[in-house]
C-alpha cells in the first residue's frame, strides 16, 4: 500500500503516465525518502554516483561546483542523477537544494531490481539518460579547439583555452531543460514522443559571446537557430546602425531559408542562404535544430510541414498586400518579424499555440512591429520549468527594449521601424542576391570530442608545447606507421615517454580503429576496459570483445555509449558476453546508427526485444540500427518466433547474413513469416543445430531467400528430400551448402537435385548414411560447378548399386583425394 | 627491340648510380617519373633511338649515397619480386612477422636505420619502409618508457606528478 500522497506525487512524472500500479508499489518499496534543507548540497561534482533522485517536493538548482553558475532549476516532477549511475560516469555538477525538499533516493542496484521487471520504463529512462549524455557531449564540445581553428573565423573573440576546459559542466540537468525547451516551443508542442526524443537528440547547442554574429547575411545554411537565454538582434549589412528585431528566450530564427528549402526542393541548394545578420546582444545560448533533421520530421510528421507552409503560405499573402507600400523592395530583412506577425494573426487557424503570444512581456519587447497584438487575450505563460528563465529573460528584454528607444541616434526612427516591418522578404530570397555576402559557405562544425580536448589539453596544458624537445629521430607521420605496429597494452605504456608521443597516441586517427580486445579477454574486468575506453576514445568503428567474461554492463555501456555517441560503430563482435544486459545491448539502437555487423553468439540474455530495438522499423526511425545487415545470433536460445516475423517485416529488404545456430526455439510457425515477403540481399543463412526445421521451414525460406549463396543445414535431422527439391528450384544462385547429418534429407536421388544448381562449388553431407557412389558420380559427373565435396563419416561411399568399389585414392598424410573429373577437366577436391 | 636504356640514379653528394629499369622503379616515385619520361618497353618510340644511349638521370635531393647503397642492394634482391598490392588487407599484413632477408638486411645502426626509413619513405619503396617500421616497432615492443626514451633519445618533459597520472590512467596496460 503506497500513502496516496506518494502515488499523487509518482502519477506527475511524465515517464510514469503509462506505469502499472505495481511499479509503482515497486518503487515505494525500494525508495528512500530524504528531504533537504534550503542550500544543502544533494550531489557534488566529481563525486562517485550511487543514486539517482526523483524530487517528489520542492525545487534543486544545478549548479557549477563554486555554486556561481546555475544551469537549471528542476522542480517536483523531474528526475536526476541517473546518468552517473547508468552510464557510469562521475557526478559533473552539483545540485543544491533551493526550498525545502523532498527527493526519493533510489541505489543503483535498487533501480535494476526495480527496473527489471518493468522493462518498458527502464528504456524510456535509459533512452532520456542517453539522450541527455548525447546532449552533454554537444555541450561540451561546443566552443572547441579545433571549431575555432577551423572556422578561422575573425570576428569570434579567442576565449582562452582553459576557460572552457575548465568550465564545470553538468552532467546532470543542462538537458533536461534543454528538452523541456523544446517542449516549449510552439511548434513542437504536438510532436509525438517518440519523434520528439528524436529531435532532442539531434539539436544541437552553441554559445554566442556578446556582439558576436551567429550567421551573416548570404551565408549558406536552412539550420533553424531556437534561443535559449539570452537576446539576438536582427540586422541588415546593407542598412548600416539599424536593428530591426531583438529576440530573446524562445523566439527562433533562420527558418527562411529552411522554408524556403522546403518549398522548392529542385533547386533548394542555391536559395538556401541567409536574409540577414543575426548577432548577439548579450551571452546567450542557441539550440540548433539542423535543416535537414527539420526537413525528415516535417516529412514524418506532416503537421510540423502543414504549420510552417501555413506560415509560409500567410507570409506571401502579407507579402502581396503590402507589396506596395514597401519603398525599398531590394532589403531582404530579417525573418523574424514576418512570423512573429504571421503567428500572432493567424494563430488560431493554424491551431499552434504561440510561445510569444503566451508572453506579453516578450510580445511588446522584441516583437514591437507585430501588426496584431493578441497577447491579452492569452492565458498568461505557466511554463512551469522555465519560469526563471522567462522571468528574468523578459526583465532584461523590457530593459534593452528601454535602452532601444532611448538610444535614437543608433536605433531606427519609428516610420523606418514601420517600413522594415512592411517589407516582407520574397519567398525566394535570391531576388536580394546584389546584395549578398559573398562569404565562402562556413565550413562544417567539426566537434572535437570532449576527451580529445582534455587530452590536448593535458597534454600541452593549454600553453606549452613540446616541439622544440627532441622527440624521437623520426618524423611524426612514421612514428605514427611505426605504433600501427603495436598493441593496445604497449601504446597504453608508450604514452608517457614524451609529451609529443603521447598526443600521437591519443589522437593519431588511424590508431585504434579496428579494437580487438580478445587476447586479453581472460581476464579483461570493467576497471581495465574504462581505461581503454578513455585511452582509445572515439576511434574504434570495429571492437571485438569476445568472451570477454568479465565484463559487465558498468563497462559496456560506458564503452559503446562512448564510442558510438562521438565515433561510429560499424561491426560489433560480442561473442560468449553473457553477463551483459538486454538493456545494455539495447543502448546500441541510439547510439549504433552506422552499426552493419553484430555477433551476439550466446549473449544469453538476448530475446526478441532486444532484436526489435535493434533492426527497428521501416516506418519508425526513432531507434535502431538502420544500417544492421549482418547479424550472428547463434545460441541465443530465447529468440523466438516474434524475432522471425520481425525480419519478415522490418529488415527483409537489407538482411545480408544471418546465423541462427542452434536457435532451437524458432519454429517453422516463424519462418512462415518469411514465406510472405522477399529478402532479396540475404547471401548467407546458417541454420545450424535448428534440429527442429522441417521442409515446411525450408519451403518458407527457399521462396524467400532467392539469392541465396550459402546455407549451412548442419544437424537439421527432419528435413526430407522434399527439402533438397525445393532449394533447388528456389535458391539457383547457392555456391556452398552445407548438409552434414542430415541423413533423411540426403538421398542419390536427392544429390542428382543438387548436381542441378549451377553454381554450386562447395557441398559438405559428412555422416550421411544414405550416400552411394552412384550419387557421388551422379554429381560429379552432372555439376559443372563443384569444386569441394566432403563424404566422411558416409560409410556407404564406396558402395556402388550393393558392392564395394575401389575407395578414393587419398593424398598421403591427409583425408583428401583430389579427383579429376570428366567430361569437364575439373579437379574436385574430396574429403573422406 | 631497342636496347634497354640505362637509369643513373644521383644522390645528394653526388654519387652515381647505374641501375636496370626494374631496379629503380622499386620506388614508385622514381617508377612514376620514368612514366612520364619514356615509354613503357616494347611500346617505344622510333623517334627516340637516337637518345637511347643516353642513360636516365634521377636525382635525389634526400638521400646521400651510403643509405643509396643499401637501398639499391635491398631493390636489387627483388627486383623480380612484385609485391601484393598495398589495398589487402592491412590486419595480416601488420601481424605478418619481418621478412627474414629483410630483418637481416635492416641489422644495422640505429642511425642507418632512420635514414632508410625516411629514404624509403620518400622514394616510396613501401615494402621496404613496413620491414623498417616494423623493425623500429620491434625495439619499441616491451620496452618501458624509460627504455624507449633511452632507445631513442628522447627528453622526458613530463612532470614526475604527470608520468605518475598517466601511468595510473592506463595502469591496464602495465605487465602486458
Amino acid at each position: 500500500s503506497i500513502p496516496p500522497e506518494l502515488l499523487n506525487r509518482f502519477k506527475t512524472f511524465s515517464l510514469f503516465q503509462n506505469a502499472p500500479k505495481t511499479f509503482f508499489a515497486a518503487l515505494a518499496r525500494s525508495l528512500r525518502l530524504v528531504t533537504y534543507n534550503p542550500q544543502e548540497y544533494i550531489v557534488k561534482a566529481g563525486e562517485q554516483a550511487r543514486s539517482m533522485y526523483w524530487i517528489l517536493r520542492g525545487t534543486v538548482g544545478v549548479t557549477s561546483t563554486d555554486g556561481e553558475a546555475v544551469y537549471a532549476e528542476l522542480a517536483a516532477g523531474s528526475f536526476f542523477g541517473e546518468i552517473g549511475i547508468l552510464f557510469n560516469r562521475p557526478r559533473t555538477a552539483t545540485v543544491v537544494a533551493r526550498t525545502k525538499v523532498l527527493l526519493g533516493v533510489l541505489t543503483k542496484d535498487a533501480l535494476s531490481i526495480v527496473l527489471y521487471d518493468y522493462p518498458t520504463i527502464e528504456r524510456l529512462i535509459r533512452d532520456e539518460g542517453q539522450e541527455r549524455l548525447a546532449m552533454q557531449e554537444k555541450r561540451i564540445s561546443r566552443p572547441s579547439l579545433y571549431q575555432q581553428s577551423v572556422m578561422q573565423d575573425a570576428l569570434r573573440p579567442t576565449i582562452p583555452l582553459h576557460q572552457f576546459i575548465n568550465s564545470p559542466v553538468d552532467n546532470i540537468d543542462n538537458s533536461i531543460s534543454t528538452r523541456e525547451f523544446l517542449r516549449s516551443l510552439p511548434i513542437f508542442k504536438t510532436l509525438p514522443s517518440d519523434l520528439f526524443h528524436e529531435l532532442a537528440l539531434s539539436v544541437e547547442i552553441k554559445n554566442f559571446k556578446t556582439m558576436e554574429y551567429i550567421f551573416r547575411k548570404g551565408s549558406v545554411g536552412r539550420d533553424i537557430y531556437f534561443v535559449v537565454f539570452g537576446e539576438v538582434e536582427v540586422l541588415n549589412p546593407d542598412i548600416p546602425n539599424r536593428v530591426f528585431a531583438r529576440l530573446g528566450s524562445g523566439k527562433y530564427f533562420g527558418e527562411m531559408a529552411f522554408l524556403t528549402s522546403l518549398s522548392d526542393d529542385d533547386n533548394s541548394k542555391s536559395t538556401e542562404t541567409r536574409s540577414a545578420d543575426i548577432r548577439a546582444v548579450s551571452d546567450c545560448e542557441v539550440l540548433i535544430v539542423k535543416g535537414h533533421t527539420l526537413e525528415d520530421l516535417c516529412k514524418r510528421y506532416p503537421t510540423v510541414a502543414e504549420d510552417m507552409k501555413a506560415t509560409a503560405g500567410e507570409r506571401l499573402k502579407i507579402n502581396d498586400s503590402v507589396g506596395n507600400l514597401i519603398h525599398s523592395t531590394e532589403i531582404t530583412p530579417q525573418d523574424r518579424i514576418t512570423v512573429d506577425s504571421l503567428i500572432a494573426s493567424h494563430e488560431s487557424d493554424i491551431g499552434i499555440r504561440n510561445q510569444e503570444s503566451e508572453k506579453p512581456s516578450f510580445r511588446t519587447a522584441s516583437a514591437a512591429s507585430s501588426t496584431t497584438d493578441i497577447s491579452a487575450d492569452n492565458t498568461p505563460f505557466k511554463n512551469f520549468s522555465f519560469d526563471t528563465h522567462a522571468a528574468t529573460t523578459a526583465t532584461a528584454t523590457t530593459t534593452t527594449n528601454t535602452t532601444l528607444n532611448n538610444d535614437t541616434s543608433l536605433i531606427p526612427p519609428p516610420q523606418a521601424r514601420k517600413s522594415v516591418q512592411l517589407s516582407i522578404p520574397t519567398m525566394n530570397p535570391t531576388g536580394g542576391s546584389i546584395y549578398r555576402y559573398n562569404n565562402p559557405p562556413r565550413l562544417p562544425f567539426q566537434y572535437t570530442s570532449h576527451d580529445h580536448r582534455l587530452r590536448l589539453n593535458s597534454i600541452n596544458h593549454g600553453r606549452r608545447r613540446s616541439s622544440v624537445l627532441i622527440n624521437g629521430p623520426l618524423p611524426d607521420s612514421l612514428f605514427l606507421k611505426i605504433f600501427s605496429y603495436l598493441n593496445l597494452p604497449n601504446l597504453m605504456r608508450m604514452s608517457s615517454v614524451c609529451r609529443r608521443w603521447k598526443q600521437l597516441i591519443y589522437l593519431g586517427s588511424d590508431l585504434f580503429k579496428v579494437l580487438d580486445l580478445t587476447p586479453w579477454s581472460r581476464d579483461l574486468n570493467d576497471e581495465g576496459l574504462i581505461q581503454i575506453t578513455n585511452f582509445v576514445g572515439s576511434r574504434p568503428e570495429v571492437i571485438d570483445i569476445s568472451s570477454c567474461f568479465h565484463i559487465t554492463d558498468e563497462s559496456f555501456s560506458y564503452l559503446i555509449n562512448e564510442v558510438g555517441i562521438r565515433g561510429s560503430i560499424k561491426k560489433l563482435i560480442m561473442k560468449n558476453n553473457w553477463n551483459i544486459s538486454a538493456m545494455a545491448i539495447m543502448d546500441l539502437s541510439i547510439v549504433g546508427a552506422e552499426l552493419n555487423t553484430i555477433d551476439l553468439s550466446n549473449c544469453r540474455k538476448v530475446k526478441d526485444d532486444v532484436i526489435e530495438r535493434l533492426i527497428s522499423s521501416k516506418y519508425d526511425s526513432k531507434f535502431g540500427c538502420q544500417k544492421l545487415t549482418n547479424l550472428n545470433l547463434s545460441y541465443c536460445k530465447y529468440l523466438s518466433d516474434k524475432t522471425m516475423m520481425l525480419f519478415a517485416t522490418n529488415a527483409s529488404d537489407r538482411l545480408t547474413s544471418l546465423d541462427l545456430t542452434r536457435c532451437t526455439t524458432i519454429t517453422d510457425n516463424g519462418y512462415s513469416f518469411w514465406a510472405q515477403t522477399q529478402f532479396p540481399q540475404l547471401q548467407r543463412l546458417i541454420l545450424r543445430d535448428c534440429t527442429f526445421l522441417s521442409d515446411n521451414a525450408i519451403t518458407s525460406l527457399a521462396s524467400s531467400c532467392p539469392n541465396l549463396r550459402e546455407l549451412d543445414l548442419t544437424f537439421c535431422c527432419v528435413l526430407t528430400d522434399n527439402s533438397l527439391a525445393i532449394l533447388y528450384l528456389c535458391c539457383k544462385y547457392l555456391t556452398s551448402l552445407n548438409l552434414s547429418f542430415c541423413g533423411s534429407a540426403v538421398s542419390d536421388n536427392s544429390l542428382v537435385s543438387i548436381s542441378r544448381l549451377p553454381y554450386l562449388e562447395k557441398l559438405l553431407v559428412t555422416g550421411c548414411i544414405r550416400v552411394t557412389r552412384q550419387g557421388v558420380d551422379m554429381l560429379l559427373s552432372n555439376s559443372k560447378s563443384i569444386k569441394y565435396l566432403d563424404l566422411s563419416q558416409c560409410p556407404r561411399a564406396n558402395v556402388y548399386q550393393g558392392t564395394n568399389v575401389e575407395p578414393f585414392e587419398k593424398k598421403p598424410g591427409t583425408r583428401d583425394a583430389y579427383l579429376k573429373v570428366s567430361p569437364f577437366d575439373r579437379i574436385v577436391k574430396v574429403v573422406l | 627491340m631497342a636496347v634497354e636504356r640505362k637509369i643513373v640514379i644521383i644522390t645528394s653528394d653526388g654519387e652515381r648510380f647505374e641501375v636496370e629499369r626494374k631496379v629503380a622503379e622499386k620506388s614508385i616515385l622514381i617508377k612514376n617519373m620514368l612514366k612520364n619520361l619514356l615509354p613503357v618497353e616494347g611500346e617505344e618510340d622510333d623517334d627516340y633511338d637516337e637518345d637511347d644511349d643516353e642513360p636516365i638521370e634521377v636525382p635525389t635531393q634526400n638521400v646521400r649515397s651510403a643509405v643509396m647503397k643499401n637501398i639499391l642492394h635491398w631493390c636489387e634482391h627483388y627486383k623480380d619480386h612484385t609485391f601484393p598490392d598495398d589495398e589487402q588487407d592491412d590486419d595480416s599484413k601488420k601481424s605478418a612477422p619481418i621478412d627474414a632477408w629483410d630483418k637481416n638486411f635492416l641489422n644495422v645502426d640505429q642511425e642507418m636505420l632512420y635514414e632508410i626509413i625516411l629514404a624509403s619513405n620518400y622514394l616510396n619503396i613501401k615494402p621496404l619502409l613496413n620491414s623498417g617500421c616494423k623493425v623500429v616497432a620491434e625495439m619499441i615492443r616491451g620496452k618501458s618508457p624509460e627504455e624507449i626514451r633511452k632507445t631513442f633519445n628522447i627528453v622526458n618533459d613530463f612532470t614526475p606528478e604527470e608520468e605518475v597520472a598517466i601511468r595510473r590512467e592506463n595502469e591496464w596496460a602495465e605487465d602486458r
